[in-house]
Formats: structure tokens, sequence, C-alpha cells
């Protein structure tokens, strides 16, 4: 494991190398062919503002474009938005818009089309269950003139322009949102360089090139339009076909290699392994409800989390793909401090040095602690069908070890809400929140995010720390770079301190594909791979 | 004649008695356990809406008024003919149904046209034989009854699939993908029905007129298939056709383990992912086409047997 | 084999007896016997824990320390699918258990009561059978969850139908009985008469096809594990074994071969002795 970890390093995307570079598309590539993926699930619907679905992440490159991207330090950079100017107080944004560019159905972008476009996301009818919320601070749009939009915020959210380069943010065409929303779901117009011809739930879709695309971000370097004529999606559900599939040529890539097949994939000569870390919360498995005994004690928490064995959890989880990280943001998004990483490093010994310290101190008949009388457990809520099994298990395993008993309430997806809205939990399984700002923490910390009957948050651990909280509100209204780099260490030095989930393993993006598929890129928020500049070394018919 | 209708006329009556009861108790399921449709709605616990959101979602599908104002509502969109709006895929219902459907029902009949010649071949083949011949293949057909389906279906998905590389093992491939989850689904029922099949058969075969015809010069083929066989019809019918019925069920295993698309599949998620109106939308369905059936082979058994109808 | 296949199961069982079937039935009869033994005391056919996990030994062939090799958590297997022999054991029983009763007592109600009562009863069998039967055990279970209680329930309801009208048939018959009459002639409590003499024979053909129903139940236990709704982790339990082996076929296709074979195993061993049971009990009738 250490050797594996220690030989990655040095490639770009080696298993456990760190994504550098793959953003640019290096040289030009031969138009035609089509191209075969499989996918593992299909989400059901289309409209990415109505969606919080991962394969949004690339379906929303395929058909759409957004105002803004991320440049390969992370940092806004143009899209559909030429430049911009933020007003001192850091409340109004205008934006100066591209003059070319058309969605598939003949309309036009321009400001309006922007305006239509952040309306829809925020509309209460549109649900949105992401990207309205991502919003939240925008106050109202203004058309300046054809190609300038100005938007103003009720507050500073320097997150703004990050969340605006997300795929579940992208420009849909105000022809479809203002005549017929709804049949965004089956059927999506955007302006992105591929067109969706069909879609037949649970089956497949197939995407055709758009000829006059002409936008693709600056920074991937792409002029024109996409190099593949067609590309052929399925769902393959089962992670062994998965891999067989691409193996035996019946597929030429695939978007989610189980990692189970990264070995024989890596060994296979014929195909090409891609392994990147994406920014945000890496996966945590549980979040303990800091609000309830017995994780209401610090030094309880704390235990638990030095009790995990994160390597074995990791290579549980990853069959030596995951990358074991015990931090609350993953190395590659902004601001990432690994200065105090090591707080929570692997150390049953004094995991149970704490335990005693906290008052556990009996034992009882199995073996598990007890403190008056009362045993050392606690209950975590997970999914039925969702969450990993193999993981909650070594998990449960480590704890014992240390003499704490984790029992397992697996729930169905309704009673689950239910205790998630009203808090009675001990515990719930946590996984990642990926989002391409360091705000991730906000999300999943703040004390404003908690889950309760009217707000669908995603702070599970109901953390409410006034440090915390005022470092992670400041955060948001500075967008001066040393500020940040110094409010966000102090954020992640205080999660580790308090300890309200316990990170696990990085949230990544495995793909896989043959020998025949170059000029593959990958996206600068989300990882994924860009499809307009891959092309296919022999044409296929 | 007219007694037959009249007959008719209830067992339709009596049917749409039942399929109100069902989406009554599925209803009163659903509302009756803890939960917040609202948020699955929405998308479940990856969903991050705002509270105006929330609000709106609750008021349009009126989750914040009394649950008999909300039953009084659906059953009269129902009676409209809306089955209303996928909560998951916000999608109408009815056009989901519709596009899984055909899959559903191409591998059903074909499944169930499989089972019947395969159960039909043998028990024609192995009735009155040698008892090593007879014992083999109640032996075979006892296990393929008891193996659960979910389990033939993994051995010939690894088996075929993946060792042998001879059939696609995604669903897509045109019609050699469904072979696999044909016979998958096939066996279970050829087995049954060769069971039942060949037991009939042996009492026929001992019957008089048997002999007769054996008598006449009739050949021993000539025996089985013009004589003993329509006799031996009536049960083995009336099991088909229960089975038939029963196929749903055996399709969300089949779909799951071979990744197909389908109605049991995606009834299957719709019940994990709390999508009622789905859920309900399939429940009718499955309850309605059980009811026909039913009604089917009743009347099928009458027109080949009279004796079996009722007075 | 669903519950409305299983009503017919007398009539999918050879009427004579051969001599072939024999040694099928004593294996079946040892491997019951031995189920019984991991159900009842499987600390003395397994010596390791079944939960112990070792994240640095996962997916080992098997060996003289683990014969049947460790699982994705690096658990020993032969230890797991011995202790997972009783809650399958005690779910499959215990839900066709409650199918016969809870469908006796509504086939008895049915056909004791009046011709309301007998209409209503049977109307509600009509719609629970009416309804596919693993989707009914899937709504019942992803909005109750999967507790015990609630699997023995989901489990049982779909064959109280069947229950149901098998008692009740048999009830009516009994009602018009010589011996029934003579019983109420000879000034015997009603309640009396139903319990001892209408209800020991109305319970017969369900008593009958109680053990195919237990095989039945175990293999629906291990259906609803392997879709991912049955008991929760990380108990041992075959049908989420099986299930999750199933995504590591890559790395142990072993595993799943071994999760498979219990599962059917099981429900081919219980199988054969209900169906000789029922073949005995159609000779003595």
């Amino acid at each position: 494991m250490a050797a594996l970890l220690a030989a990655g390093a040095a490639r770009a995307d080696a298993p456990l190398g760190l994504p550098s570079g793959g953003y640019r598309e290096m040289q030009p590539g031969r138009p035609g062919g089509t191209l075969r993926v499989s996918v593992a699930t299909d989400i059901g619907a289309l409209d990415p503002h109505a969606l919080s679905a991962t394969n949004v992440q690339w379906i929303g490159r395929l058909l759409f474009d957004n105002l803004v991207y991320l440049d390969e330090q992370g940092l806004p950079a143009p899209w559909l938005a030429t430049s911009w100017t933020i007003s001192p107080d850091g409340k109004t944004y205008t934006f100066s818009l591209r003059d070319d560019v058309t969605f598939s159905d003949g309309a036009k972008f321009n400001a309006e089309a922007v305006l239509i476009n952040m309306e829809h996301m925020r509309a209460p009818a549109t649900k949105s269950p992401l990207a309205g919320t991502y919003i939240q601070p925008y106050a109202s749009g203004r058309v300046v003139d054809e190609y300038t939009f100005e938007a103003t915020l009720h507050a500073p959210y320097s997150p703004f322009l990050y969340v605006l380069a997300q795929s579940w943010l992208a420009m849909e065409s105000p022809k479809v949102i203002k005549e017929r929303p709804l049949s965004l779901n089956a059927h999506p117009i955007g302006s992105g360089p591929f067109i969706l011809k069909n879609y037949t739930p649970q089956l497949g879709m197939i995407f055709i090139r758009r000829p006059d695309y002409n936008w693709s971000p600056p920074v991937t370097g792409h002029k024109g339009p996409a190099y593949l004529d067609r590309l052929e999606f399925e769902f393959v559900p089962d992670a062994s076909v998965r891999y067989y599939s691409l193996a035996s040529g019946e597929y030429d890539f695939t978007i989610d290699l189980p990692p189970q097949a990264g070995a024989a994939a890596l060994a296979n000569p014929a195909l090409t392994v891609t392994n990147r870390v994406r920014m945000g919360c890496p996966n945590r498995a549980i979040a303990f409800n800091v609000a309830a005994p017995p994780f209401d004690d610090i030094r309880v928490r704390r235990a638990a989390g030095l009790a995990m064995d994160r390597n074995g959890i990791a290579q549980i989880a990853g069959f030596g793909l995951y990358r074991p990280i015990a931090n609350f943001l993953s190395e590659t998004t902004p601001f990432y401090d690994a200065s105090a990483s090591g707080a929570l490093a692997y150390d049953p010994g004094q995991a149970k040095a704490l335990l005693e310290e906290a008052g556990w101190t009996g034992r009882d008949a199995e073996g598990y602690r007890t403190k008056a009388g009362t045993r050392l457990a606690a209950s975590v809520a997970i999914a039925v069908g969702v969450t990993s099994i193999p993981v909650i298990a070594e998990i449960q395993s480590d704890l014992r070890r240390v003499g704490f008993d984790l029992q397992l309430e697996a729930l169905p997806t309704g009673m689950l809400l239910q205790q998630r809205t009203s808090g009675q939990y001990q515990a719930m399984s946590g996984g990642v929140w990926h989002t391409n700002t360091p705000d991730a923490l906000y999300i999943n910390y703040h004390g404003s995010q908690i889950p309760t009957f009217h707000l669908g948050g995603q702070n599970t651990s109901r953390l409410n720390d006034p440090v915390l909280n005022a470092l992670l509100e400041r955060a948001r209204e500075t967008t001066d770079t040393a500020a940040l780099a110094a409010l966000y260490a102090q954020a992640q030095a205080r999660l580790i301190e308090l300890v309200p989930a316990v990170p696990l393993y990085d949230n990544q993006s495995l793909i896989a594909f043959g020998s025949q598929v170059r000029g593959v890129i990958y996206d600068t928020s989300h990882e994924t791979p860009h499809f307009e500049t891959i092309w296919l070394q022999e044409s296929t018919a | 004649m007219s007694g037959r209708y009249r007959h008719l006329f209830w067992r339709l009556g009596a049917g749409a008695l039942v399929l109100w009861g069902t989406v009554t108790l599925i209803f009163l399921a659903i509302n009756l356990t803890p939960g917040d449709p609202a948020i699955t709605l929405l998308g479940g616990p990856d969903a991050l809406p705002t509270p105006a959101i929330l609000h709106q979602v609750r008021a349009e599908y009126g989750f914040d008024q009394p649950l008999h104002v909300q039953y009084v509502h659906y059953l009269g969109r129902l009676l409209r003919g809306n089955l209303g709006i996928s909560y998951r895929l916000h999608q109408p219902v009815a056009v989901l149904i519709a596009g899984q459907i055909g899959a559903t029902a191409m591998l059903a009949v074909s499944a169930m046209a499989v089972g019947v010649v395969l159960a039909l071949v043998v028990a024609l083949a192995t009735a009155k034989r040698a008892p090593w011949l007879t014992s083999l293949f109640a032996g075979i057909e006892v296990t393929l009854s008891s193996v659960p389906s979910f389990i033939t279906g993994l051995i010939l998905l690894l088996g075929f699939s993946f060792n042998l590389h001879l059939f696609p093992s995604s669903s897509t491939r045109g019609w050699t993908a469904n072979i696999l989850p044909t016979i998958t689904l096939a066996l279970p029922i050829a087995a049954v029905l060769a069971q039942v099949l060949r037991r009939e058969l042996e009492d026929i075969l001992e019957q008089p007129f048997i002999l007769t015809a054996r008598t006449r010069g009739l050949s021993e083929a000539g025996v089985r298939l013009g004589h003993a066989l329509r006799h031996a019809l009536v049960p083995a019918l009336t099991i088909a056709g229960i089975m038939f019925a029963g196929l749903l069920s055996s399709a969300v295993v089949v779909e799951t383990v071979f990744n197909r698309q389908g109605l049991g599949r995606m009834m299957a998620d719709a019940t994990t992912n709390r999508d009622v109106p789905l859920v309900l939308g399939i429940a009718l369905l499955a309850t309605a086409i059980n009811i026909l059936v039913n009604i089917a082979i009743d009347l099928i058994n009458a027109v080949i047997d009279p004796r079996t109808e009722r007075s | 084999m669903s519950q409305t296949t299983l009503f017919f199961a007398s009539l999918t069982v050879p009427r004579f007896a051969l001599r072939n079937l024999r040694p099928g039935l004593t294996l079946a009869v040892v491997f019951l016997l031995l189920l019984l033994l991991a159900a009842a005391f499987p600390a003395a056919l397994a010596g390791t824990d079944p939960l112990a996990t070792d994240a640095h030994n996962l997916f080992a062939s098997p060996s003289a320390a683990h014969w049947l090799g460790t699982d994705e958590d690096g658990r020993d297997v032969w230890s797991r699918i011995v202790y997972a022999a009783r809650p399958s054991l005690l779910l499959g029983t215990s839900a066709a258990l409650f199918s016969a009763l809870a469908g006796a007592a509504l086939g008895l109600a049915a056909g004791l009561g009046t011709r309301f009562a007998d209409n209503a009863l049977m109307r509600f069998a009509d719609m629970l059978q009416s309804f596919p039967e693993i989707l009914l055990v899937l709504v019942i279970i992803s909005f109750w969850g999967a507790t015990d209680t609630t699997l023995v329930f989901a489990l049982g309801v779909a064959g109280v139908p069947r229950a149901a009208r098998q008692v009740r048939a048999q009830t009516l018959g009994l009602r018009r009985a010589g011996f029934v009459e003579a019983a109420l002639t000879l000034g015997l409590p009603l309640g009396t008469v139903i319990q001892r003499h209408v209800l020991p024979n109305a319970i017969k053909p369900v008593l009958v096809l109680l053990p195919l129903d237990i095989g039945w139940k175990i293999a629906a236990v291990a259906t609803l594990s392997f879709l991912g709704v049955g008991a929760p982790p990380p108990a041992p339990d075959w049908g989420s074994m099986l299930a999750i082996d199933r995504d590591y076929v890559l790395n142990a296709w072993w595993l799943t071969a071994f999760s498979a074979g219990v599962i059917t195993a099981t429900v081919l061993a219980v199988n054969t002795l209900g169906r000789e049971l029922i073949r005995r009990s159609e000779g003595r009738a």
C-alpha cells in the first residue's frame, strides 16, 4: 500500500497521484466516429436546475455551457461570460457576455437569457434541490444591455462565481424555459457541443454533435465543434459487467470504473485508467450527532475518529485506488491546509485512553465499555441499499476493538429523512459533498445548515460552533486570497479539533477507456471527462 | 348464454372493487408511515432545497392537507385517468409505465412460451416411461422450481456471458440479449408445468379410452398428443395462467440480475425511493392484469372443459 | 415458486414413490440436520467469529485457516455461512407459520361466518392476492423498514390468501359434515366443536403444505436480501452475502458459488422433505 502511494505520486493520473494537468487539449484531433460509453446508473431526469445527482457533472458539459469556468489553478475564468467586474462592496457583479452563442433550438444567448435562467434556478416551481440554494444570496438581476448582465446579491458571497461554473447551474434555452419548462426533464435544450437525440430511461442516451458549436471554455484550448459524430451511452449497473464489457471492447469508455476492477484494468495493456480526486469534502462514512449522547462528548468523537483504521477502510472501499485522507477538505480544493491532518491518524491506543478519560472504564459481559452501568453504544442510521456496507462493517469492527458498540439501523428513505429533520439519531451515514469551492465546509458544518422540517440542510452533525460559524461566514464575504487562506486554514483546524465527522477517503472520479480513445481532458470543476475534445484513433463507422 | 355474460359482469365488478381496495390500502400504507414526501420528491438526502422550495412542494402536492382530502383528490384524478407525475423522475407516470411495459411484456410472453413448450415436450416424452427417466427429470424439475430465480439468473449470467462470451451481458444488443433472462424466467415455469402435466398424463394414460385408442392402431405419439393431452391441459392451463400473472414479481428479480429495462425494476426502484405516484400506478396496473388474467383463465377453462364452469 | 403455485403443489408430486428418490431424501434429511445444528449451535460448527474483520486479508482463497476463504471485509466465509443459518431458518419458518395461522383464522371466519362475512373476507383475500407478491413485500418493507418483525409480516401476508382459501374450503365442507352435526345435536358448545372437530381437519391442507412454504419463504428471504431490502447488515445473511459477492466476481468468484450453493441446497432439502410429506399424506388420505 505504501509502495503504491509512493510510486503513484510521481505520475499525473496514477492511481494514487493527485491530478496535475489534463485540463487542456494538447493537439487537435480527427473528426468522425461514434463513442460507446457505459455509465453505472440513470438519474431519470435531465434538467440540471432541478437535480442534484452526480451524473449531471458530465451530462451538463455535453449539453450545456456555463457563464464561468475554473482555470487550472481553480480560479474563475471566462466562458460564456467574457469578463466581469465586482463592486467594492461585493454585492454587484456585472458580466460581459459573448455575442456569438446560440442554443440548439435557435434561441439567442444574451443577458435576457441569463436573467431567465437565474430566475428558473430559484423559482419554487422548478423545485431545485441544489442550484437554487447555491444562488440563494442572489437578490435580483438586470439586463444592462443585450450582452451585459448585472447580478445583485443580498450580501457579499465569494463563492458566487465558483458555483456558476458548476454543471447544475448551466445555461438552458430561455425559449424552452418560458414556453414549456417541464419538458426540460426529458428534452433538455442547451448551447453545448452535443445535442440529445434520444433518451430511453434506464437504458441509454444518444447524443449527436452540434456542428456550429464554437465556444468551448478558453481554458480547454479547444476550438470549433466536437470531433465525435455521435455518443452512445448505456446504463450498466452491474460492476463486473461494466468492466468486462469495456475489456471485451463492447464499450470504448466507462465513466464509472468500479474500484474492484482497478487492478485488472491497470494490468490490462489495452486500457487507460485515470483516477482524479474531486474538490469538496471527502468521504466521511459517518457523521456524529454532536447534540446527542454519546457523541455530545468531544472525547468520544475523537476516540471514535482515532479508532478507525483509515488505510484499511480506504482499501476495502477502493481496492488501493482511493486515497485515505484525514482532513475535512480534499487536497485538490483551494485553500486545503495539510498542517493539522496528522491529528486524526489511526491510533487505537490513544482512542482507548480518551475513552477511559471520558469515564467509560467499565466492561460488560461482551467486552464493550460501560459507564455507570450503561454501555457505550450508538446506532448509525443508513439508507437501505445505498450506503457502502463493507465500509460500515469495518468501521463497526474497528470501534468494537476499542470497546464501542456501533449498531446499524438500516432504514428506508422515508424514515431516514424523518430522523434527519427531527434530529432523532446518534449518527447518520454521510458520504461526500462535492463542490468546487471550500465553501463546502459551510454547507456541511455551518450552524444554519442543520436539516429541519423547513430546511433541507446537509449539516447532519448538527454542529453549531460559533467560532467555526464566524470563520465560514467571513470567508464568504471576502475575495482576498490571503485572507481566505488564513480563514479556511483556521476552519479546517477547528473541524479537526471538534471532530463532527471522521473523513476517511477522497471522492474520486475513476474512468477507463480503450486505446483507440484519444484527447480525453477533464473538467476543472468536477474532474469528469470532457467529450468535445475526444476523438477516435480509427474512425468507427 | 346470458348467464355467462352476467357472470363475467360480476367478475369484472368484483375486480373493480379489488382495484379500489388495493389503491386504498397502498395509499393508507404510504401515508401512515413516517417520512416526508417533500424531501424525497426533491432528491432525498442529497438535496439542498431552500425553505421556499420546500413550502412550495408541500403546497403544490397537498402534503399539508388532511389525509382524507388528499385521498379524495387522488381518487378523483385516477378516475379522470390521471396517474400523476413521478416524484423522482419528474414525468407523467402513464408515460413512464408505457415506456417500460414493452420490455417486461415481451420478456413475460416469451418466457411463458418457452416454458410451456419445454414443459409439453418433456412431459409428453417422459410420461409413463422407464422409472429412472421419470425420476431423473423429476429431480431436475424439483431443483429448478426450488432454486430462487436470482440464483439461476446469476449462474447463467456468470457462466455464459463472462466465461464463454456467448451472449452479451448488457441488455441492449438486439434479441440475443433476451435469451438468458427469458431462460431464467422460463425454467421454473417449465419445471412446475412439466411435473403437473406428467402426473396428469400418467393418470390419463391408464384410462380405458386410451387402451381403446391403442388397440385401434394409433401410435404412441398419436395417443399422447391426440387424446391424452387435451385432458391434462385443464389443471396445467390454470397453473400457467396463474404463473403468468405472477411473472411481474419474477421480472423484478430477473431485471435486476440482468440489469434490464422493465416495469419490475422500475417498481422496485420506486418503492425504495418512496416515489408514491409511480408505486401506485404500477400497483394498479399489476393488479388489473392479475384480475384480467384470472378471468381469462376461467373463460378458457370453461371453453376447453365445460364441466369446470360454475353453475 | 409463488404462493399460488404452492396451492397446486400437490399436483406436482408424483403419486408413486420411486426407489431412486431415496438417496435424495436421505441427503436432504442429513443436510437439514446439519442446518439445524448450525442454527442451534453455530459455535460448534464454526470456530471463528463471523464479525471479525481484517482489512489486510481481503478475498483470501480457501485455505486451512479459512476453509472457504475471506470476504470483502476479511471475515471468515465458512463462519458467516454457518451463523447465517439461524436467521434464515427462523425468518422462513416464522413467516410460513404466520401465513398458516393468519390464513387459517381468516379461512375459519369466512367458512363459519355469515355469507356477508365470507364475501367480504374473500374479497379482501382477493385484494391481497391480486397484488404481485414481491411487490407487496417490497412496499411493506420500503415503508416500515426491514426489521425481523416487518419481514415476517411482509412475507407472511403474501401467503395468507392461499392458506385462507384452503381452510375456508375445508371448513365449508365440514360445516355440513355428519360428525359436526352430531356433535352439535349432542349439545356440545359451538366453540368446543370448532376447536375439537373443525379446526384440526380444516387446517390439515395448510399443515401439509407448510414445509414447502417454509422452503419458499427461505428463498424469498434470500431474494429480498439480494435485492437489498432484507435484514440489515452486518449480521451474516446468505442473500445479502450473495448480493455483495456478486459485485466482487472479478476478485473472488468462488464466494458467489458458496452463498448461492448454500441457499439452493437449503431450499432444495426443505422442498424434498416437504414433497415427501405431501406424498405420504396423500397416500393416507
